[in-house]
């Protein structure tokens, strides 16, 4: 009776999604948040880091989580990609087109709706069209539930924020994109809140007793993106026609490439520029770049609001104008310089993942 | 015939120890992104399909002998909200493409960024601009 009722809304779910019937407009950040509105399509933020920052329940950072004698045994059988793994060795669930689960589809750069009816909250994920369902019924949790991919979810809100509670999930899927386990005993619990019109927070606590020692939080913010649909997007699409390709460039080897890569020179850029840096939160400031004959350089903003001072080296400047640094702590700028040598416009990729964009000219 | 051939273009070396945030569904861990370099091609293919665009193209050597090359790309999804369609590159185009690539020195990469001969420019891989708050 469950698996037919959860079939039918679904459908019923994906009907109306695919009809646009529910589609949302809204624009304008200005406007005050909505209570007990989450509806919308929402995009992750690039503020959002490749993989969780896990805390403990204070808030404190942990660097390495605190499995138990179980999650250990468990992470050490799982081969994220990275280091000696590729997308071919690689053990991840999600490189056999399997669910990511909960909250491990929130890493994906996929855009979510969330559909509010009555009793529920219904979240359509773009990314293999995953649809999750919380209930605000009032209901309880299924009792003696079989584990799937997505668990089951109650939710109850709480003035302006959406709690949901989930448990019931199997053990099939990654906390993490780094390959961190959970048992079928996870639990879940996520309060989504709008912290203004247009940007949705959720907080993340996973409790897991059989594989941490301690509960774990972390945060994904996704900002509203009123003139966007949830497109089409199947994972086992390109099994056939991408695997070739996997398989040319996922090998090991190590034969020398048929195209010469030579270093740059900072000469093309040397010298004092000015102009404005959009920072990832938004905002603009005004800001200076200086670059040195010797491939060093720095981009500096003195403001109220923002104290901006990227150290860069290994500058290089392309015959075609792209321009490459990187700083001692792996922030990189990748930018272009343009035909006439008189502006360069780029991104500076900072080790969080965070994006800020630069613009500037000489003065 | 067409003039494009590998230019030894000086480029970069640029260390992208981080992962690109959100993007790297997989794919990171089989370019060396301390080797960006770019080369100039004709556009024989492009597979405009979930969940990684593939791009195909020729390249000339100094000899004038054509070479294949392939390079990848986000989903057609993340493509087409900055700006992409399954024809923007059509067979036949000239494009020049940057990208890192490959560890083992296969005829691969990640494509970066597109330059078109108007000097036209279209992001690959690179931070979703749609995000940035």
């Amino acid at each position: 009776m469950k698996m037919l009722r959860i079939i039918s809304l679904t459908c019923a779910a994906l009907i109306a999604f695919s009809s646009g019937l529910l589609a949302q407009t809204r624009s304008g950040s200005q406007k005050a948040a909505p209570t007990g509105d989450l509806a919308g399509v929402w995009y992750p933020s690039s503020v959002n880091t490749f993989n969780f920052t896990w805390t403990d329940p204070q808030g404190q950072r942990l660097n390495t989580l605190p499995l138990t004698a179980w999650g250990q045994e468990k992470f050490k059988g799982n081969h994220p990609i990275g280091g000696e793994y590729t997308a071919l060795t690689s053990n991840d669930p999600n490189f056999s087109c399997l669910p990511p689960g909960v909250p491990n589809i929130y890493t994906h750069a996929y855009p979510i709706e969330i559909l509010q009816v009555p009793g529920r909250a219904v979240m359509l994920f773009e990314y293999d069209h995953y649809v999750r369902q919380i209930f605000t019924d009032g209901r309880d949790h299924v009792k003696d539930a079989n584990p799937t991919w997505l668990g089951d979810s109650i939710g109850k809100w709480e003035g302006d924020t959406l709690v949901a509670d989930s448990t019931g999930f199997n053990d099939k899927t990654w906390l993490d994109v780094t390959g961190h386990p959970h048992s079928e005993a996870l639990h879940l619990v996520e309060r989504f809140r709008r912290v203004d019109h247009d940007t949705l927070m959720i907080d993340i606590t996973i409790e897991d007793p059989q594989a941490y020692t301690m509960p774990l939080k972390t945060q994904r913010k996704y900002i509203l993106k009123p003139d966007w649909n949830i497109m089409e997007y199947i994972c086992e699409d390109n099994r056939v026609s991408f695997l070739p390709f996997e398989k040319k460039v996922g090998t090991t080897g190590t034969k020398a490439a048929d195209v010469t890569v030579e270093s740059g020179t900072s000469q093309s850029i040397v010298g004092d520029w000015k102009g404005t840096i959009n920072l990832a939160d938004g905002r603009s400031i005004p800001a200076a770049a200086s670059f040195s004959a010797t491939s060093t350089g720095a981009i500096t903003a003195a403001d109220p609001s923002a104290s901006i001072n990227y150290q860069f080296q290994k500058v290089a400047v392309s015959a075609s104008g792209t321009i490459t640094a990187i700083t001692a702590d792996g922030t990189n700028l990748v930018g272009n310089l343009s035909k006439d040598r008189k502006q360069i416009t780029g991104d500076i990729i900072l080790a969080s993942g965070t994006g800020h964009k630069i613009s500037m000219t000489r003065p | 015939m067409r003039s494009e051939r590998i230019r030894r273009v000086a480029l970069g070396i640029s260390f992208f120890l981080i992962s690109i945030p959100l993007l790297a569904h997989h794919g990171a861990s089989e370019y060396d992104m301390t080797k960006i370099v770019t080369v100039h091609g004709t556009v024989t293919e492009l597979q405009f399909v979930n969940p990684h665009t593939l791009l195909t193209f020729t390249v000339k050597d100094d000899s004038g002998k054509a070479m294949e090359w392939q390079g990848e790309l986000p989903s057609p999804n993340l493509l087409t909200r900055r700006g992409w369609s399954r024809s923007t590159l059509k067979p036949g185009d000239q494009v020049t493409v940057i990208g890192a690539l490959a560890k083992n020195g296969e005829k691969g990469m990640q494509v970066k960024k597109l330059v078109f001969p108007d000097g036209h420019e279209l992001p690959g891989t690179v931070l979703p601009p749609d995000s940035s708050k």
